[in-house]
């Protein structure tokens, strides 16, 4: 491998210090020429060389879309006129070619009264610190990255398993498949992690990534959860990943052994939902049924009303319950009982003339004494 | 003696058009010394009748407009102090007359009709310790509205059955009505003249009291009487449920007198079963109480004695 000048002038500055005002800024880098997304250690140490003030860090690297930051550690002594600040961070170049990494800093003075005062405040009287904050310019890391071998898919040291726990299933019904990748370097994430195959439908799961600490940095295991459906019986081709190790610079692949999946045919009837599945269209006379209910209602209504109509014309006037009572008389007391009874001063003359007729002189008939009864009526 | 009635009688057509049975009954009230009520909407001659039958008389008549403030001293009369002899005179109310209209009667509260109880009954009154006897005749004539329920105090049972009769006043024939417009648009009512004196009202008294009237006949009134309390006994089961109260004896007295009266003006020297069956509705109607049940089915007391004249068999 042949070094350029630049390349050589950053090999002597690892590790590099800055001697700043009241402090002092070390960087140190595990390469300074990684391969595109190969995890780089990068650990940074604030000293404090001004012991007659009060100082506090505020640092932080900068966010990119050219390099991928994860903070594995960080120590943090703040101990009076001696802090020390220290930070431990996996770093993955996503841009090849120079990058730059900057940091933001900026350095906080106080003394112990003003320290102190904020520290009498309590919850409901909190007393701020007083400090003199100061941006501290700090010179990027420059990392000049490599490119990747042709067709690299994963970058790290990685193992891959596969568990496919049913070969033989009836049609439609869905085959798992489980698999797994463990490894320290870039996280493992493919899509797709199988390709398509002819009359099979691919499911997939959003994979679930674990991460854990190593001594390196940090390690993932990412496990994908997928299933496959079809009719037929298929062949879930061999399928390979081809992967790089930038720390042992090799290249290696990962494969997804061929399986053999045995799929027998279901008889359809069987999967019809016989509950939960609409009736066959057919025509529709309900409204029809509608209509004639309607229809009938109002016949009905028209025959209602002329019935009335008709018994009003056709009804004979109901006879007069006096009338009745005045015929249903037998004899000429219960006449006068009646009479009496009901309006005595409207049949008044009639009154005395059945009294006369009773109690003396007997001439009238009970049927003339009746008509004249009705003819008072009238 | 008919011919004297048909004298007062006459008189009276002179200021009142139509209302027989108002005038008959208020003629049968002065024969038997009866007390009358009058129901009747306004504008039915009520007033008029009972002044026309005053002045035709020749009595002391009086008239008292019952309000919801009037106080028993503004009827029968009170104590009043002469602060120059420092003694007591008594002042007599309005009801020391003959004839004393009582109107609109249920208006006043209860405590000015309790007073005229005790005059209604005993014909006498009591003012602070002195108690005057009434002159004679001495009638009580009482109309009420009845279409207006607001601000009126109904008559207790006990002061109902003071009176004789009730009579229900309605409107006239249109013949009435047209002759009466006539009258009213010509001023053409004429004055009414005393025609009959005490005496005679007094001479016509004793023979009401001589009229002849057949045990068989007395037998129906207690049976129509008996009727009213004990209906099932007559067959009328459905009525038991509707009556509350019967008539009491009271009615009995007032319905024997009210037939004599009747057969008297009809010219007769003795009384008919037709005599009862004219009077009875006015006896009865306003002594009759009736059930909770047959007041919410809108049954009137006038119903429940025609159904019970029809059942009773008359001798």
């Amino acid at each position: 491998m042949k070094l350029s000048l630049g390349s050589l002038l950053l090999l002597l500055l690892l590790p590099w210090q800055l001697y700043a005002e009241d402090f002092v800024f070390r960087v140190t880098v595990n390469t300074t020429h990684p391969y595109l997304k190969a995890p780089v250690h990068l650990a940074i140490d604030l000293n404090q060389t001004n012991h007659d003030i009060v100082l506090f860090y505020k640092f932080a690297l900068k966010p990119s879309d050219m390099y991928r930051i994860e903070q594995i550690d960080g120590k943090h002594d703040d101990t009076l006129y001696r802090a020390h600040h220290h930070y431990d961070y996996i770093l993955y170049p996503l841009k090849e070619g120079k990058i730059n990494i900057a940091f933001t800093m900026i350095k906080r003075i106080t003394d112990e009264q003003k320290l102190a005062y904020s520290a009498s405040g309590d919850r409901d009287d909190f007393k701020k610190l007083q400090t003199k904050d100061m941006p501290v310019a700090l010179p990027p890391v420059i990392l000049d990255v490599k490119p990747l071998p042709q067709g690299t898919k994963l970058i790290g040291d990685f193992t891959l398993s596969v568990e496919i726990p049913q070969r033989s299933v009836k049609a439609y019904e869905p085959i798992p498949l489980n698999m797994t990748i463990e490894g320290e370097g870039y996280p493992p994430l493919l899509d797709p992690l199988i390709p398509k195959i002819e009359g099979v439908t691919r499911f997939f799961q959003k994979p679930q990534v674990e991460k854990y600490p190593t001594k390196a940095g940090i390690g993932y295991r990412v496990h994908y959860t997928l299933a496959l459906s079809a009719e037929h019986t298929f062949t879930l081709p061999e399928v390979t990943i081809p992967a790089f190790d930038p720390d042992k610079n090799r290249r290696y692949a990962l494969t997804i052994p061929s399986a053999a999946f045995t799929v027998t045919k279901e008889d359809v009837n069987t999967l019809v939902d016989t509950i939960d599945t609409p009736p066959p269209y057919r025509i529709s006379w309900e409204w029809l049924y509608i209509l004639g209910e309607w229809l009938m209602i109002f016949g009905a209504g028209f025959v209602s009303g002329r019935l009335w109509r008709w018994q009003r014309i056709y009804t004979p006037r109901s006879i007069h319950p006096l009338v009745a009572k005045i015929d249903a008389a037998r004899d000429k007391k219960t006449l006068l009982r009646v009479l009496m009874a009901h309006d005595a001063h409207r049949f008044a003359p009639l009154i005395e003339k059945i009294d006369k007729d009773l109690y003396d002189t007997r001439q009238q008939t009970l049927k003339s004494l009746k008509q004249e009864a009705k003819e008072l009526l009238k | 003696m008919t011919e004297t009635i048909t004298r007062l009688k006459n008189e009276l057509r002179k200021a009142v058009v139509g209302q027989e049975r108002m005038i008959e009954g208020l003629l049968i009230g002065l024969l038997c010394e009866g007390h009358i009520l009058i129901e009747g909407v306004p504008g039915l001659a009520k007033t008029t009748t009972v002044n026309a039958l005053s002045r035709a008389l020749g009595l002391d008549f009086k008239r008292i407009q019952f309000t919801p403030d009037l106080l028993p001293s503004d009827i029968i009369g009170a104590q009043i102090y002469n602060p120059q002899d420092h003694s007591f005179s008594i002042k007599k109310g309005p009801l020391f007359t003959n004839l004393l209209l009582a109107d609109e009667i249920n208006r006043a509260p209860a405590k000015v009709q309790s007073a005229l109880l005790e005059v209604m009954q005993e014909r006498q009154v009591t003012i602070a310790d002195e108690t005057f006897a009434l002159k004679k005749p001495f009638l009580v004539m009482a109309t009420q509205n009845p279409i207006e329920q607001e601000g009126v105090y109904a008559l207790p049972e006990a002061q109902l059955d003071r009176f004789m009769m009730k009579l229900v006043v309605t409107h006239n024939s249109e013949e009435e009505e047209l002759e009466i417009i006539r009258k009213g648009a010509r001023k053409a009512f004429g004055n009414v003249d005393q025609v009959v004196d005490k005496e005679e009202i007094f001479a016509l008294q004793e023979v009401l009291e001589r009229l002849h009237i057949d045990p068989e006949v007395e037998h129906y009134i207690v049976t129509l009487v008996t009727a009213t309390r004990d209906p099932a006994r007559f067959g009328l089961e459905a009525l038991t449920k509707e009556l509350r109260y019967g008539v009491s004896p009271r009615a009995s007295i007032d319905l024997y007198k009210a037939a004599k009266a009747k057969a008297f003006l009809r010219g007769n020297d003795h009384v008919t079963p037709a005599d009862i069956g004219m009077v009875i509705h006015d006896v009865f109607r306003h002594r009759i109480v009736l059930s909770y049940e047959a007041r919410a089915k809108g049954i009137t007391s006038d119903e429940v004695i025609t159904r019970i004249v029809e059942t009773v068999p008359i001798p």
